[in-house]
């Protein structure tokens, strides 16, 4: 009880118009996925779990303590935004002590942690940099340790991932996991492979609503006999696209392999049945509640 | 600690050093160079130039002559908002204009006509202009018997508002018409005195320095403010502070302090300059070794606290842009529509003082209650604007309040819905 986020019945307007709408959740130690597309809701929920954003009605706790005591929730929560900046002329090190002093440490905390989280996401090298100097991707991981700072027992990361190459992605996700070892982290993102990779739980989002909540496996499953692989040649490509939920085309000279989402079997030559990877289940769970419909280009 | 942090962040800022620039040059090119031509002890004999004594009797008839000349000219100079405008009556409005004047003078309309021809007339040409003009000049002008004072303020004050307000006939501007006297060399000696001995030089000096610094203190603050406080917004930082556990209140009142203080100490090194220089110029003299310093934040410290302070709320309120206009305007409203005495012009909710002088002590020291009854105002204005600052901020943490925003900016929002 006193280390999960209980959300219940929790609805959210952005003046008339309805961001969330009844959300239920609860969310327990360990990495957490909230996976939706663009304007699902996932920066607006995560937002009100951060208390920078007024609910309209329901309740949520974070760890027992009730949304209402923001300056309580605050200082058990470390909060990633979306789009993550800091002021350009402060120092990497700068920035990390200044939002430090904004968390209530004392200097003697700030000057032990900083450095130790500085190693853990692999800026020791930047520490004097000046933050308009840095990367983008650089700019994630001063993100990710601001919000690790003071050693919150909640972590709120909102798509840390979008914009990493591929070796930063990884090493993103296995800094995550190791962080969640001991707390709560939820993580948002529209990439699959993100949730994949690092987390047991997760809910879907569409619209402002929970579309579907559970393990990876139990998504997996529900996806399970639903998936084909379809080789054809190529011209017959986007024909197949009309037809079916297409999550994957690989093309070899004229031929084309195609992985199809169907509920029964597909009314081609040649469809074999597959293992469904979670981007076919997560397909698949938008297909199957309506979200999407056959010939949508993704 | 946060503070020192906070400190840092402003003298890093552009417009601090705007704030430092436009300060500097106003110390030095009017502080500065006010302060060097030294007060000398009169010597017997000499000459000590004029002043003006209050005599009703004077005023009364100047100020209808030179009323009348205009009103034959059918032209008056009137400053509405602080601009010059050129006035020029309709027929009835001039015959109003008449009827004041005949009940000053005891005139009727005719007589009123017929003096204008047998009035002294001087001819004049006013630059770049080849048609004359005409003064004319009522030596010994009669004023109907009977009249008040208090009588003749009234009217002159009615065809000021015939006028449309703004004219140089309204019985706050008439010390203008009073009599001129000569000063004696026992006043010119008591008003010496006054400022070596009552004021110690430096009393004197330091109500100068106030007075010019007093200006800017009141403008330039705001900017800077406004553009500190816009900054988490521009830079997208918001977010990143507001989910940091340190409370609403602390947070705006440290960020107050720092402006406050970081545009406080170069106004304490400018008055330090003007002591080192009093210190030179009356070397021998005895001074007042503290009073640059605490007149500074007597007289100062409320105006920056006031002007801080309201960057602060309006930005967070709405836009730097809108404190930076409301500020010029509130600004512009006080320095140039403002009453013209520069000198121990003050009253109780006065948001700038203006002494203009380092001379008469007496004067100033006449309305001290209300200067210092008009600095605890506006430093429990600041205060009070300091309140809401945090009461916004804590709104708009917690996702409840958004800023007010102009129409055209507001295209960002509604384009994402
Ligand atoms: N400040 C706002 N005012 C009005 N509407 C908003 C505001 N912020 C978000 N919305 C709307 O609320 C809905 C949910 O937005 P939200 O940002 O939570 O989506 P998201 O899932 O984070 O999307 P993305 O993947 O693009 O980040 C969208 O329809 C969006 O247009
Ligand atoms: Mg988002």
């Amino acid at each position: 009880m006193a280390d999960t986020i209980e959300i219940k019945k929790v609805n959210k307007f952005y003046g008339k118009k309805q961001a969330l709408y009844d959300i239920d959740l609860t969310i327990g130690q360990g990495m957490f996925g909230l996976l939706g597309r663009n304007g699902a809701g996932k920066t607006t929920l995560m937002k009100t779990l951060a208390a920078l954003h007024k609910k309209k009605s329901g309740n949520i706790t974070i760890c027992g303590i009730p949304i209402e005591k923001a300056k309580a929730i605050r200082s058990i929560t470390g909060y990633l935004p979306q789009d993550f900046s800091m002021y350009p002329s402060m120092t990497v090190t700068e920035s990390l002590d200044y939002l430090g002093a904004l968390s209530g440490m004392d200097k003697k905390s700030r000057t032990e942690r900083i450095p130790q989280l500085l190693k853990k996401v692999n800026l020791t090298q930047q520490k004097k940099t000046k933050v308009k100097a840095l990367s983008g991707g650089m700019k994630r991981r001063l993100g990710i340790a601001q919000a690790l700072l003071h050693n919150p027992k909640v972590l709120i990361v909102d798509e840390p991932t979008a914009g990493l190459d591929p070796e930063e992605r990884i090493r993103f996700r296995n800094l995550l996991c190791e962080v969640a070892e001991e707390r709560i982290v939820i993580l948002s993102t529209h990439i699959v492979g993100d949730i994949e990779a690092s987390c047991e739980d997760l809910a879907i989002m569409n619209e402002g609503r929970i579309l579907w909540k559970g393990t990876v496996s139990q998504l997996l499953d529900m996806a399970k006999d639903k998936v084909w692989l379809i080789n054809t040649e190529k011209r017959f490509v986007t024909a197949v696209k009309k037809e079916y939920i297409v999550t994957g085309s690989v093309i070899h000279g004229d031929n084309a392999d195609i992985r199809v989402i169907s509920d029964t079997v597909p009314d081609l030559q040649g469809a074999i049945r597959i293992e469904p990877n979670l981007e076919d289940a997560y397909m698949y769970c938008l297909y199957s509640h309506g979200c999407i419909a056959k010939g949508d280009e993704e | 600690m946060l503070f020192f942090k906070e400190c840092k962040k402003v003298f890093f800022s552009v417009t601090y050093f705007i704030y430092l620039a436009v300060m500097i040059l106003m110390f030095i090119s009017q502080y500065w160079f006010d302060a060097k031509i030294t007060v000398e002890k009169p010597v017997e004999g000499g000459d000590f130039g004029c002043t003006t004594v209050f005599d009703a009797e004077t005023i009364m008839p100047n100020a209808t002559a030179a009323f009348m000349n205009d009103f034959y000219n059918g032209e008056f100079i009137c400053y509405p908002y602080g601009f010059i405008k050129k006035v020029h009556p309709d027929a009835f409005e001039n015959e109003k204009l008449c009827s004041i004047i005949s009940e000053i003078t005891g005139y009727s309309a005719a007589e009123i006509e017929e003096l204008r021809n047998s009035a002294a007339v001087l001819e004049y040409y006013e630059e770049f202009s080849t048609t004359p003009k005409i003064q004319y000049k009522f030596p010994d002008l009669k004023i109907a018997e009977g009249m008040t004072y208090e009588h003749f303020c009234e009217l002159i004050d009615e065809a000021d508002d015939i006028l449309g307000g703004g004219s140089s006939y309204n019985s706050d501007g008439l010390e203008y018409y009073s009599k001129e006297v000569p000063i004696t060399y026992e006043e010119a000696l008591a008003e010496y005195n006054e400022f070596a001995e009552d004021d110690k030089v430096t009393g004197g000096l330091a109500r100068l320095f106030c007075d010019y610094l007093g200006i800017d203190i009141v403008l330039i603050p705001v900017f800077v403010a406004a553009a500190f406080t816009y900054t988490d917004r521009k830079k997208k930082i918001s977010d990143i502070i507001y989910s940091r556990k340190i409370s609403s209140a602390k947070l705006v009142l440290t960020r107050f302090a720092a402006l406050v203080v970081m545009m406080l100490i170069p106004v304490l090194l400018m008055a330090a300059a003007a002591h080192i220089q009093a210190a030179k110029l009356y070397s021998g003299t005895e001074l007042d070794n503290t009073v640059f310093y605490t007149l500074t934040l007597e007289w100062l410290l409320p105006n920056l606290m006031a002007a801080t302070a309201f960057g602060m709320l309006i930005t967070e309120l709405s836009s730097p842009i809108i404190a930076e206009i409301l500020g010029i305007a509130v600004w512009f409203k006080e320095v140039c529509l403002g009453s013209y005495e520069l000198v121990g012009d003050i009253s109780s909710f006065d948001l700038i003082i203006r002494h203009n002088s380092e001379m008469y002590r007496s004067v100033f020291m006449a309305n001290y209650s209300e200067f210092i009854f008009s600095r605890c105002f506006w430093a429990g204005i600041a205060l009070v604007m300091v309140t809401g600052t945090i009461a916004v901020y804590e709104l708009k943490r917690g996702g409840v309040l958004n800023e007010f925003r102009l129409p055209f900016k507001n295209n960002k929002i509604k384009s994402k819905a």
